[in-house]
């Protein structure tokens, strides 16, 4: 009985050891499948990815969704990347992209995709999810390249597409920003010689043809009036021979300069020696304020402000920027260099490159404000913002910790990303000058100009951030504010206006030239 | 007996770790994979909730943005918080010291965040019919950006688009084409008026 008993407690002590056994391995497989299945059921994982021009320089953040180990893109952010504007319906979406020519529809769930209604067959479908119409990216980094004639490179360790025109398109781009980037010549203003040295040579010797044509038809027009006329006529071309000659020696000095600056176009285009041409340029930055940059803005199709009664700000811009130009160059030795002469569009990236070109060692832009108060008047200027964005803070903390490391180039990966930092940066370390600047003119305006002085301010200006020298924004007064408005007008205004502008400028430069030996 | 109580036990305590567990990984990577959807709209249909909200309009000179707190529908999700504050800017203020930041006539057409940025989108009247100062570009841009971000603790900058695309500048002057923070030095302190 005893050893029946024990064997029957044995069995029954297997028997629940089996169970448990049993029962804890369910319980592991129970637990793994479901960690599993809610990523078969359509969980997905998002991750950033970084796209870049490689000319222009653009770039665009976009997510990318991988489902079941395939990558999506959402059919918002292919028309953002490409400039394509979307036509939704329920069963298909069509992207149009107008400047390309090209039509593209995309049909929900399905592989077929019509180009031009030319269809074509994608590797997987596509998708919606969370009611969002996805496209498998395979298609982008693949095929999209060959339909619109562009490379396109897909980076993947660094999470990065490239997009590159094709050689041809390419050499044009080139070509066309080379000319673009370069101070535009000033053909209506001949009197004024010392902006000539900026000029490209071609362009020179062209504008000197057609002088010498002028001359020709003139004289032969000379010959049938009066003799009186023509021999002072004879006398100011004698004049200007000589300024020419002038000039031409002038040219022949300024060869090696212009040489340099030509060079510094081209490292605009080439990323990898933005960072140290930058530097070397801060380096020839320290020295006596020789040659300024005048930004009159907006322009061209850009009016700025328009006032009630009409007055746009983009004309009294000009007016203003031209007389401070004239009253420097009267004044002092400096030069002044503007960025339009004339009635003209230049977009505001320009107009710093500019200025960095020609090693400016001030910048002015020239604005008229606005409000959509009536009631607000007055001048006020602005500089840079000191701290302008988080890409600055995380740029410097990475640099403080030597994880870039700019000599050896090892940062050329990410050139777009950099050169903007650095050029923020860039600015950063003018800000104490361009407070000063600023400081002094509000003061003298303060005083001359019989209008509210609404003090120094500062802002994330776009004209300011890529400079590299002191550089302020001058609001000379409200275009939005009528009496203000009437005052604008007023050409003995605006010669006020110039001359605290130049005062400004002059006082600065002699401030400087104290200091210099000691700060600099 | 004992067996099968024994087995049913197991057997309800597997099933409540498999649910519980299914249940936690499921929320988990729900959560995980789209902060930016956040939850759906749930309007309560029984009544009208209200908020009291922060908006900033321009002062009178144009110098300064200025308080006016207002109390406006309650929603859960806060995108359309910050789409129902948005129409309350373009409404412009009540108090009569006070000036609009945003043209009349502009629209916004869409709101949405990922992480810890706002993307607000407007039409193209935003740009049209803005006044194109200086001054009434920063007060128009920081008006949205500190409107948005004191009211909505969990995000931190505000990136603007126009017609769904980045915009270089709104008037010809600010740089627009990254997220922007709160500027505190642009508000005046005091003033509290509306409803």
């Amino acid at each position: 009985m005893m050893s029946l008993s024990h064997i029957f407690t044995s069995q029954k002590n297997k028997m629940i050891f089996n169970l448990k056994r049993r029962a804890f391995l369910l319980i592991v497989f129970l637990f793994l499948a479901s960690s599993v299945v809610p990523w078969s059921l359509g969980a997905f994982t998002i991750k950033d990815i970084l796209v870049m021009d490689n000319i222009e320089n653009l770039r665009h953040s976009v997510v990318l969704i991988n489902k079941n180990e395939i990558e999506y893109i959402s059919i918002t952010d292919f028309a953002y990347i490409f400039d394509g504007y979307l036509e939704k319906e329920d069963l298909f979406t069509k992207v149009i992209f107008k400047e390309r020519g090209k039509e593209v529809i995309f049909n929900h769930g399905s592989k077929e995709v019509f180009i031009d209604n030319e269809k074509i067959f994608l590797d997987t479908p596509c998708q919606i999810i969370k009611r969002k119409s996805y496209i498998p990216f395979s298609f982008i980094r693949e095929r999209w390249g060959e339909i619109i004639n562009i490379s396109i490179i897909w980076k993947k360790e660094q999470d990065t597409l490239i997009l590159e025109k094709k050689k041809e398109e390419k050499d044009k781009k080139v070509k066309e920003q080379s000319l673009k980037v370069f101070p535009p010549p000033y053909p209506r203003q001949r009197g004024i010689e010392k902006d000539k040295e900026v000029k490209e040579q071609s362009l020179a010797k062209e504008e000197r043809k057609k002088e010498e044509k002028d001359k020709e038809v003139r004289e032969q027009l000379l010959v049938k009036e009066e003799r009186k006329k023509a021999e002072k006529d004879k006398e100011v071309k004698e004049q200007l021979l000589v300024k020419e000659e002038k000039k031409k020696a002038r040219k022949e000095e300024s060869l090696i300069k212009e040489k340099d600056s030509q060079e510094k176009t081209v490292s605009f285009l080439k990323k990898e020696e933005v960072v140290f041409d930058k530097r070397s340029h801060k380096r020839s930055n320290q020295g006596v304020v020789d040659l300024i940059t005048i930004d009159p803005g907006h322009g061209g199709k850009d009016p700025g402000a328009v006032g009630s009664t009409g007055l746009k700000e983009k004309d009294v811009n000009l007016e203003v920027a031209k007389r401070v130009k004239e009253l420097i160059e009267t004044k002092s030795n400096i030069k002044v260099m503007m960025t339009r002469q004339l009635d003209e569009f230049i977009p505001l990236r320009r107009r710093s490159e500019m200025a960095n070109a020609i090693k400016s060692k001030l910048f002015i832009s020239i604005h008229a404000n606005a409000s959509f108060s009536e009631g607000a008047d007055g001048f006020e200027t602005y500089y840079l913002s000191a701290v302008a964005s988080d890409n600055t803070a995380r740029a410097v903390s990475l640099l403080e910790n030597g994880v870039i490391e700019i000599e050896n180039g090892a940062a050329s990966k990410d050139y777009g990303y950099l050169e903007f930092i650095l050029a923020d940066m860039a600015q950063n370390q003018f800000i104490e000058e361009s407070i000063e600047l600023a400081g002094i003119l509000q003061e003298i305006a303060k005083k001359k100009l019989n209008i509210k002085s609404r003090g120094i301010k500062s802002a994330l200006f776009y004209v300011l951030k890529d400079t590299t020298m002191p550089a302020i924004l001058v609001e000379v007064g409200f275009v939005s504010n009528p009496t203000e408005e009437q005052r604008l007008k007023d050409s003995c205004f605006k010669e006020k206006i110039a001359e605290c502008i130049s005062e400004a400028i002059l006082a600065y430069k002699d401030k400087y030239k104290e200091s210099l030996g000691f700060t600099k | 007996m004992a067996h099968k109580k024994h087995k049913t036990i197991l057997i309800i305590i597997t099933m409540v770790i498999v649910s519980v567990s299914i249940g936690f990984t499921y929320l988990y990577l729900r959560h995980k994979e789209m902060p930016f959807l956040d939850k759906m709209a749930i309007s309560s249909f029984f009544e009208e909730e209200e908020v009291k909200v922060r908006l900033y309009f321009s002062s009178f000179d144009a110098s300064c943005l200025a308080l006016e707190e207002r109390k406006i529908k309650k929603c859960e999700d806060k995108i359309e918080q910050a789409k129902l504050m948005i129409k309350e800017l373009i409404k412009g203020p009540l108090a009569n010291n006070l000036k609009p930041t945003l043209p009349l006539n502009c629209q916004i057409k869409e709101v949405f965040s990922h992480k810890e940025t706002i993307f607000v989108d407007f039409d193209q009247n935003f740009v049209e019919e803005h006044c194109k100062g200086s001054c009434g570009e920063i007060l128009t841009i920081y008006s949205i950006v500190n409107t948005l971000l004191d009211n909505l603790n969990s995000y931190k900058k505000v990136q603007f688009l126009v017609e769904g695309k980045e915009i270089e500048t709104l008037a010809g002057h600010i740089f627009l084409q990254q997220p922007l923070f709160k500027e505190k030095r642009l508000i005046k302190v005091e003033t509290k008026r509306g409803k």
